[in-house]
């Protein structure tokens, strides 16, 4: 049997060889000096770097990450995670993932809290720390952050599918975009089993805590096809609300009193499943399906 | 159940169980959910005997710079054992855990920033030497435990890491640091790694592990970022906690933990990843007890600040 200690590093040796998003990094900001090596991981390289954390960036298909640690005399060491995640709508999703921290103009999207940034650009995620956070660790880190974010270049689109959700869904909402049913459950967990079947070609958007909404949680699934999402929507049906009422004809929405007296209410149109959770009355869970609907509808 | 199993609606149908599940960090509270233990009243009410966790604390035991103390911690880990084993005499203890016969694996924690430290094993190994154990059959190592011949032929295995949080397991605890006796260790993440007490059966650590020490000397309250780590939430405890049920030390090391956590946040703030697989460990895998009512806690030395 092969080593797994040798594995780890032959992936990590595989990146060092290949890591093109270490030529976004600055050598130097505000008086801090990289110290090599860098440290650069892919596949399951890394839980050799981040431990827990890592099933994260895992779930949104990231390709590699790159670290570098920078150094000023008398000041606590800065560290950069750079994350090349492949696409713009991955970057996007894994800052979803955290969204802690104070609005910060750094790339899009910046957060900062107790000395770390993170923003997404592109299609990079990145995170740029203070070993300890003081007023220069602060300034430094986030001119480390402009900087990176400049070299990148450019913006990112948001994925579409969070257009789709109602505005009423979205005020004052925590909102995350996620693949994967790993994902779903950090956030809102619905099933041990997959079944919504989610996997990395279908998109989904979570969307908690809008102002007007009360307790009520959207899911919002688009599958690559209507075949898929009826697929996907007869399972959950099956699995999670076999006692729901139908609104209407076999294809209208279904909606269910669940055990916590809250009620669920769900619905597939076209390529799309949507499902409002957590609703705190049946009225309000049928609303909140409606408005989701209408905006599938009008796209 | 469905036949797809667990969904949200069953966990709901069990939430009678929560207050228990709450005691040792599950998961209802807050705007998550994730699974509660199973119901498992019958079980719960036949425990007889209590499990016996030891907490030593001493004030001198780390310094500036987070430096451990080498001196004060063997006499930490020395006062530990004894009491766990009623015993007068470290050697005394230390013959209840160990055999000159035996060959022991110390499953060590190497996470870089927040490791076990040399000063807590060269405690455990001076010990080690001191009852009969020869150097050649004593190891030390965190990473490749699963392919070292010593760890693999061990008889006897001594578990030992620190305590803090941990982003997708909730804490970092004794029953989690086996994670690398298995090959694929991201199998084991599923449901916030609910079942990770499922490798203690494994046969190459099944029955062999005589210790748990969590460490407490600085534990980590709080995590974020991708890293999970800052310096400002290290909090200087100077504890270890002590014991031969790792559920019942790491629960132990929890409710610690989230006394901090109130206490530095001024209210209940869940984890962002609920620490459910302690729980679990007692009501799904039977591996030890993690309701502090079946916790025989025994504390020792300085007690400011003790937040238990």
């Amino acid at each position: 049997m092969i080593p797994v200690a040798w594995i780890l590093s032959a992936l990590m040796m595989t990146a060092q060889n290949a890591s093109p998003q270490a030529g976004l990094l600055p050598e130097k900001a505000a008086g801090w000096t990289a110290v090599p090596p860098d440290k650069v991981f892919e596949g399951e390289g890394i839980f050799e770097y981040i431990d827990g954390a890592g099933e994260v960036y895992r779930a949104y298909n990231y390709r590699s990450v790159v670290s570098r640690r920078y150094h000023k005399e008398g000041a606590p060491d800065l560290i950069v995670d750079l994350f090349d995640m492949g696409s713009a709508r991955d970057a996007f999703g894994v800052f979803t993932h955290d969204l802690e921290g104070e609005r910060w103009p750094v790339g899009q999207d910046g957060l900062y809290q107790s000395g770390l940034l993170q923003f997404w650009r592109d299609r990079y995620f990145v995170a740029v720390s203070a070993d300890a956070e003081t007023a220069e660790s602060k300034a430094a880190v986030s001119e480390l952050g402009a900087k990176i974010a400049a070299a990148v270049g450019r913006d990112g689109d948001r994925p579409e599918l969070l257009s789709r959700v109602p505005e009423d869904f979205r005020r004052g909402a925590t909102v995350r975009y996620l693949h994967s049913p790993v994902i779903l459950n950090y956030h809102f967990f619905v099933s041990r089993e997959n079944i919504l079947r989610l996997d990395a070609t279908v998109e989904a958007v979570l969307a908690a805590g809008g102002e007007t909404v009360g307790t009520a949680v959207l899911l919002l699934v688009r599958y690559p096809s209507p075949a898929e999402a009826e697929r996907a929507f007869r399972s959950f049906l099956e699995a999670y609300m076999p006692d729901a009422r139908t609104l209407g004809g076999t294809a209208a929405p279904r909606v269910v009193k669940t055990e916590d007296g809250l009620w669920t209410a769900a619905a597939r149109q076209d390529e799309h499943i949507a499902v409002v959770f957590n609703a705190s009355s049946e009225s309000r869970a049928r609303g909140g399906l409606a408005a989701a609907l209408a905006n599938l509808e009008s796209g | 159940m469905n036949r797809k199993g667990l969904t949200r609606r069953d966990f709901l149908r069990t939430a009678a169980v929560a207050p228990l599940a709450n005691a040792v960090g599950c998961c209802c509270t807050g705007t998550k959910f994730v699974p509660v233990p199973e119901p498992d009243g019958a079980r719960l009410t036949q425990v007889a005997r209590l499990s016996k966790v030891v907490l030593v604390r001493d004030e001198r035991a780390v310094g500036e710079g987070r430096a451990h103390n080498p001196e004060v911690i063997q006499k930490m880990l020395d006062e530990a054992v004894m009491a766990l084993f009623g015993e007068r005499t470290p050697a005394a203890a230390w013959r209840r855990i160990v055999q000159p016969s035996d060959i022991v694996g110390v499953k060590t924690n190497v996470w870089n920033y927040l490791p076990t430290g040399a000063a807590l094993e060269g405690a455990i190994k001076k010990r080690l030497l001191e009852a009969g154990i020869s150097e050649d059959r004593i190891g030390i190592k965190d990473r490749g435990v699963l392919n070292d011949p010593l760890f693999q032929q061990a008889t006897v295995l001594i578990n030992a890491r620190p305590g803090r949080v941990h982003y997708w397991s909730g804490m970092g605890s004794c029953i989690k640091n086996y994670i690398l006796f298995v090959p694929k260790p991201s199998e084991h993440h599923g449901e916030a790694c609910a079942d990770l007490a499922a490798i203690w059966s494994l046969p190459i650590v099944k029955g062999k592990t005589q210790l748990n020490i969590l460490s407490m000397l600085t534990p980590l309250y709080h995590n974020i970022g991708p890293r999970g780590f800052n310096e400002a939430y290290l909090w200087p405890y100077r504890g270890l906690i002590v014991g031969r049920d790792p559920v019942a030390v790491d629960a132990t090391g929890y409710r610690i933990i989230q006394a901090k956590r109130r206490e530095v946040f001024g209210e209940e703030r869940p984890l962002e990843t609920s620490a459910h697989h302690i729980a679990l460990a007692d009501t799904r895998h039977d591996l030890g007890r993690s309701n502090p009512s079946d916790i025989d806690l025994v504390k020792l030395g300085w007690a400011d600040d003790i937040l238990i």
